[in-house]
């Protein structure tokens, strides 16, 4: 038996949806939510559904687990009031979206609410380019008087979202606290609520005393040994893979600035011990590989496609 | 006419298939959308889906860009005019943009259609239309100039790719590499379309697909007839502008719609056609009508042929909004907004509250065309901004959206400037753009680049002479402009050249109002006074 089971947390209801691999057969557990705590709905809506349908919780092959909770929590505008400050120029980005009507022909129809007010939107200069230099720095003091102004406007939460930011870590704001190496015991919290203390006035040259602190993310890991996959090598097919070839396909090859007519392989029918020489390319369900001139492609007696480049 | 009369065929069928033809349209769509190359499509969405029964009738427009809808209208007639139905084969292709002989209505938006085959027999067409955005920089005296003219000819032959058309085709324009990958996601599209309406004749059967397909052009007319009934019976009269930096000044145009008990009948008066490329021809002002009395009528008129059966379109021949050969045509979408606005405009007086105050009334266009100065290829970049959109008889209007004709979307600043020499330096909704009223209208939008290389380029808009108006009391909103940097070369018609590190800013319009300002709820004021236009 490999049961695979997904479970959506909702606003009303936690549902818990299994489905069993081989036998195709599917089964649905429905459990009232827990608001203060959505997992608790979880656990519970999962020992119970393991329990009505009587899976071992050892045939479990996958866990995948969705949440309207938060979707809820935003389209019904129910988080703390909100100020955004992002890059010079660019305030009304969150507004505009796609810049798109929401209904082609319907003149009545208006756009969802922006989650933070044009008024609460405020810009500081900086300025990244698109390959991460920078053009015009951050200006901290700007960004110290904005802060300010937004106190002052009553906002409790503030979210900064620069362009580019995803290619900066530093425009994150995040401050990472290192974990001892040693068994982890509630002094070690405590020494961690230090660390955070330290680097924030490093930082930023205060520590907000009176501020809750909140621990994001904890992972435990346990090591064990469960049983060796069994994976067999297949029969060896020879170096020749013309039997898995299914036609030609004009591609354009960035090396010569050209199109080039390459031949397709079906990655199902390529054997063990298969030899291609590229340009070519290997197409499968999921993925296609490109293999580009000069190189090689192998398949190995597992399947695998080695590629060796010139 | 079908094996399967209309009346034997029960409403719920008629839903459930008429719903899947939507669903084929829609996913045809997105097969384009994601299978596409080039930025206006893969981003900006500038393409639309569509299935025709056999003679050229729409069953189905995905819910893409009105403007499109010209483009569709006008190529399956054209491809039966020049190929005779027996002469087609499972795996032909047609290809066409050009607007007088090959059912476009300019020559970027390249259109392919497919004839679906079932048991030997054309039951449908598959067909898709994508902005290419090529041929630029270019001429626009009269449709020569403004890029190569395809009729509708075969570019797959029984499924074969015809390699002389395609490498025509390639040859003729600047960005050959994108326009390949694009027209095979236009490919795909339609191949997803005939497989999808062949399943659904396996399902249901043919005929009765066929004859739901009809029974769905009935109720749209029906539908149709009952909105036009609601509205009072009389001649409706509007006058307007239209301006566009390729003329430098504004053309006076007009409508006079009549309205007669389930019937509508409308009359557009514009200029002699004019050496420039904002004429447009008869398909775009159909699509323009069918477009804005939908909207104000019902919007939930099911977008086929039908609703056209109660409405008669007519304009004088040889006109901006009726032109023929060799009138340039390649603005045309700002012009076709303004159609949409005078119809809005006229009908306003009969039903005052389902319509909205004028909007920017605009395609405002930024074509940059250049050379990479890395490997020497051309590359072009057209994009197209929003505007306000007019203020309703009980809410204000949306701001930064495209309005009525287009609906494309924009492409992200990082998007934009990972791909092209450009930096894009704000992107901001303009205070005081919106038309104050007890509704104020929609805010317009700033756009202001960089150059990073030198580049050629074209702007093209309107309402930049004259402004969006207000209904019922409401004020104007305020105009758009191009304003340019320091050391920027004065532009002649719209046409300019930006060397590195110089700017442009565009401005698109606001929106109208509507109802007089004292009227307005002074609390809202207060809560959006950044929107209201208070100079």
């Amino acid at each position: 038996m490999a049961w695979r089971i997904g479970v959506d947390s909702g606003g009303t209801f936690t549902d818990i949806c299994l489905f069993e691999e081989n036998s195709g057969r599917i089964a649905v557990w429905k459990v009232s939510s827990t608001a203060a705590d959505p997992s608790l709905a979880v656990a519970e809506g999962l020992a119970e559904a393991l329990a009505q349908f009587g899976v071992n919780a050892s045939d479990v092959c996958y866990f995948g687990h969705g949440t309207t909770v938060a979707t809820n929590a935003l389209i019904q505008n129910r988080g703390a009031p909100t100020g955004l400050i992002t890059s010079d120029g660019f305030r009304d980005l969150l507004e505009i979206g796609r810049q798109k009507r929401p209904e082609l022909y319907d003149l009545q129809a208006d756009k969802p609410p922006v989650l933070v007010d044009r008024r609460l939107r405020l810009e500081v200069p900086e300025r990244l380019r698109y390959d991460g230099r920078v053009e015009t720095a951050l200006d901290e003091v700007a960004v110290h008087a904005t802060v300010r102004m937004l106190r002052d406007a009553g906002v409790e939460a503030i979210a900064i979202c620069f362009l580019y930011s995803f290619l900066d870590p530093a425009q994150n704001y995040e401050l990472s606290v290192p974990l001892p190496a040693e068994a982890v015991a509630p002094e070690t919290i405590d020494g961690l609520a230090d660390g955070f203390a330290t680097a924030h006035q490093r930082l930023y040259g205060f520590v907000a005393e009176d501020e809750p602190m909140q621990l994001v993310t904890f992972r435990a890991e346990a090591t064990g040994i469960v049983p060796k996959a069994d994976i067999r090598p297949t029969d060896e097919g020879g170096p020749d893979p013309r039997a898995a070839e299914f036609g030609r396909r004009d591609v354009w090859l960035r090396e010569v600035s050209a199109f080039v007519s390459c031949p397709l392989y079906d990655r199902e029918r390529l054997l063990a011990g298969n030899r291609i020489e590229g340009p070519a390319i290997v197409e499968q369900m999921d993925a296609t590989t490109l293999i580009v001139p000069g190189a090689t492609a192998t398949v190995d007696p597992y399947l695998n496609l080695l590629l060796e480049l010139p | 006419m079908s094996a399967v009369p209309v009346n034997r065929i029960d409403p719920i069928t008629v839903e459930v298939i008429g719903s899947a033809l939507s669903s084929i349209v829609e996913e045809m769509g997105e097969a384009l959308v994601r299978a596409s190359f080039s930025t206006n499509i893969k981003e900006r969405r500038d393409c639309s889906t569509a299935l025709f029964d056999r003679h050229g009738a729409t069953l189905c427009q995905a819910e893409h860009i009105p403007m499109h809808l010209g483009s569709f209208i006008g190529i399956i007639p054209e491809i039966l005019k020049r190929h005779p139905v027996e002469t087609m084969r499972p795996g032909d292709v047609f290809i066409g943009n050009d607007a007088y002989a090959g059912g476009g209505t300019h020559l970027p938006d390249i259109v392919l259609g497919e004839p679906i085959f079932v048991d030997e027999r054309i039951v449908a067409w598959a067909v898709n239309t994508a902005h290419h955005a090529d041929f630029a920089d270019r001429g626009h005296a009269h449709i020569y100039q403004e890029g190569l003219r395809i009729p509708p000819i075969r570019l797959y032959r029984a499924g074969e790719l015809q390699q002389d058309v395609q490498e025509l085709i390639l040859l003729n324009c600047q960005v050959p590499r994108e326009r390949l990958s694009d027209l095979r996601a236009q490919m795909a599209a339609n191949r997803l379309g005939v497989q999808r309406v062949q399943a659904l004749c396996r399902k249901y059967g043919t005929d009765t697909v066929l004859t739901v397909g009809e029974a769905l052009q009935d109720y749209a007319e029906r539908k149709m007839r009952a909105g036009i009934a609601t509205l009072p019976d009389g001649t409706y009269r509007f006058a307007d502008t239209y301006d566009s930096p390729e003329l430098g000044r504004a053309l006076d145009v007009s409508v006079e719609i009549t309205i007669e008990g389930s019937e509508m009948r409308l009359h557009f008066d514009s200029p002699p056609q004019v050496r420039a490329g904002i004429n447009m021809i008869y398909t775009a002002l159909l699509s323009s009508v069918y477009y804005a009395v939908k909207a104000v009528v019902d919007p939930t008129i099911p977008p086929n042929s039908g609703l056209a059966r109660p409405i008669t379109v007519t304009a004088p021949l040889g006109t901006v909004m009726n032109a023929t050969h060799p009138a340039a045509v390649n603005g045309r979408t700002s012009t076709c907004q303004r159609a949409a606005d005078l119809v809005i405009g006229a009908l306003a007086q009969a039903a005052p509250e389902r319509c909205i105050a004028a909007g920017n009334g605009s395609c405002t266009t930024a074509s940059f065309a250049g050379i990479d100065p890395q490997d020497g290829h051309l590359w072009v970049y057209l994009e197209t901004i929003g505007g306000g959109s007019g203020a309703r008889a009980s809410k204000d209007g949306l701001d930064g959206v495209h309005v009525h004709m287009t609906n494309t979307s924009n492409l992200p600043v990082e998007a934009l400037e990972v791909e092209y020499p450009l930096t894009v330096l704000c992107y901001e909704l303009v205070d005081g753009s919106a038309g104050p009223g007890r509704f104020r209208g929609g805010m317009g939008l700033r756009r202001a680049y960089r150059a990073e290389a030198e580049c050629q380029l074209r702007l093209d808009g309107s309402r930049l002479f004259t402004p969006p108006w207000g209904l019922n009391g409401g004020h104007p909103g305020r105009r758009g402009a191009f304003r340019f940097g320091d050391g920027v070369e004065p532009f002649v018609n719209g046409s300019g050249r930006l060397r590195a590190g110089e700017t442009v800013e565009i401005i698109t319009p606001g929106a109208g109002g509507y109802g007089a300002s004292s009227k307005r709820d002074p609390t809202v004021v207060e809560r959006r006074r950044d929107g209201a236009a208070v100079d």
